[in-house]
């Protein structure tokens, strides 16, 4: 019963919209986080090294969030594919009517946004990019040993101004594809009506544009911060 | 008016098909799309050549027969209406028309623009019967519908079936065509009884005909001739999830024969 329902068409809309919610959940507590690193190396260092700290509660978090990843991977190439089969023969001519360009380049915007977390977990998690990053060492208060420098490796890593244009181009990209993953999760779920559908349509777009301009502002600010500091010397 | 007509010309299901053109000569602008259909299919029998063959029954739009994407647009250029609701006056004189079958893998092409639409009706007998007490037809006031409920019940009881928004859907998906049908008994204190084992049952076979899956693009709802809201296929999603819930948790009865 609840192998059939999960297989179901429906029951594979529910998984897209819960777990969409989910990773965008944690995309706005990403941003939150991170944006402490715009108030010094003290706040964003101490923040990084509480993270750090509790291994058991970070690991778990990681492992949740990457089922949730790879269940909205996986879920979204099968409807896909199905919808694929499910016109085998093309239309010669075809006049779209309402459907926006995000809503139908989804799974081309997905693969972009999966290429970038593959390349940012390189970057600036495992740092196989940057090997330098994991020597960047500096102090907290109330901690003895020295702790992982976020505050400089952020700097550094943003220094670069194609890094920075990558990262901005990928939350753009991220923000494309909320801009109809927010309202069409709602329809998902069966929370829309007739009253709403056109609120709904303007909050994905404004909550999308938010988490943009949110996402960005930390590689521009410190691209230009670190750029700016140089120039005025 | 001229035009010149660009036709999906397809022998049967198992001959690939292709586009044809042939000229449409003095058409009066105030016919029908289907009527003009007619009068090239006269000349065309005239010059002993296979006429095209088409889908069309009531021609006054409420029985769903027609069929034809005119121009890439499911029922043609105008709002809410069926293709043999479209007049010539719609298009302009000299304009190429291209008229092609709806396309999906549950509706298999027929004979060039007629295709097999039956999927639709085993999704319809899937959904089973409603219990209604025989005998003497029910006092009119014996079950009290309110006004506001009775008229959106009746607003996706308009839905004919004809299949437009599998048409116009990117993935071919028929949920417009559920929703509607699941809506309008749902909606209804006569549709309660066996709720929740209609909308598991439509959609198990909805799946099961190989219709796609929506995408929240609604397409479906701006090709719709009876302009059903694609808010209905919110509320099928409502039901069809606490549907499942409740299943989940209830055995189903040895003895329950035909539900």
């Amino acid at each position: 019963m609840f192998k059939q329902f999960v297989a179901s068409s429906l029951g594979r809309k529910y998984l897209m919209a819960l777990t969409g919610t989910i990773l965008f959940s944690f995309m706005v507590v990403h941003m939150l986080g991170n944006f402490q690193v715009l108030l010094g190396p003290e706040q964003i260092n101490t923040y990084a090294h509480m993270l750090q700290s509790k291994k058991p509660l970070l690991w778990s978090f990681r492992l949740f969030l990457g089922l949730m990843a790879l269940t909205h991977i996986t879920v979204g190439i099968w409807l896909w594919l199905d919808n694929r089969r499910a016109r085998p023969d093309h239309y010669r001519q075809e006049r779209t009517q309402q459907a926006g360009l995000a809503s139908r380049t989804m799974i081309y915007s997905g693969a972009l946004i999966l290429a970038f977390f593959v390349y940012h977990i390189l970057h600036f998690t495992l740092r196989w990019l940057n090997p330098e990053f994991a020597g960047f060492t500096g102090r907290i208060p109330g901690v003895e040993e020295p702790v992982a420098d976020v505050y400089r490796m952020m700097n550094q890593g943003f220094f670069d101004a194609g890094v920075s244009l990558t990262y901005i181009v990928a939350v753009a990209l991220l923000a494309w594809h909320l801009s109809h993953g927010i309202p069409s999760l709602f329809q998902s779920l069966g929370l829309r009506n007739d009253a709403v559908s056109r609120f709904l349509d303007r909050f994905g777009w404004a909550v999308a544009f938010l988490l943009f301009l949110g996402l960005s502002i930390i590689p521009a600010a410190l691209f230009a911060a670190v750029r700016g500091a140089i120039y005025l010397r | 008016m001229n035009f010149t007509l660009r036709v999906w010309r397809q022998p049967n299901s198992r001959t690939p098909g292709r586009l044809e053109s042939y000229p449409a000569r003095n058409i009066d602008p105030n016919m029908s799309f289907l009527e003009m259909l007619d009068v090239v299919n006269e000349q065309l029998t005239l010059e002993n050549r296979e006429p095209i063959a088409f889908d069309h029954d009531c021609r006054e739009g409420i029985c769903g027969m027609c069929s034809l994407v005119i121009d890439g647009e499911a029922h043609g250029p105008e709002e809410r209406v069926t293709s043999c609701q479209i007049y010539m006056r719609s298009f302009k004189d000299g304009a190429t028309i291209t008229v092609e079958p709806f396309r999906s893998k549950a509706f298999p092409i027929l004979k060039d623009l007629i295709v097999d639409r039956s999927a639709l009706d085993r999704i319809i007998q899937s959904g089973g019967f409603i219990s209604v007490n025989t005998g003497q037809a029910p006092d009119a006031n014996a079950l009290p519908i309110g006004k506001d409920l009775a008229e959106q019940a009746f607003d996706v009881a308009h839905c004919i079936g004809c299949g437009a928004c599998v048409a116009a859907c990117k993935n071919a998906s028929a949920m417009l065509f559920v929703s509607a049908k699941v809506t309008h008994l749902g909606l209804l204190p006569q549709g309660q009884p066996e709720r929740d084992r209609r909308v598991r049952a439509m959609v198990s076979t909805m799946d099961a005909e190989h219709f796609g899956n929506c995408t929240n693009q609604y397409e479906c709802e701006a090709v719709c001739p009876k302009g059903i809201s694609a808010a209905n296929i919110a509320r099928l999603n409502r039901d069809y999830a606490l549907a499942s819930l409740k299943g989940m948790f209830t055995k189903k009865s040895e003895s329950a024969g035909g539900g």
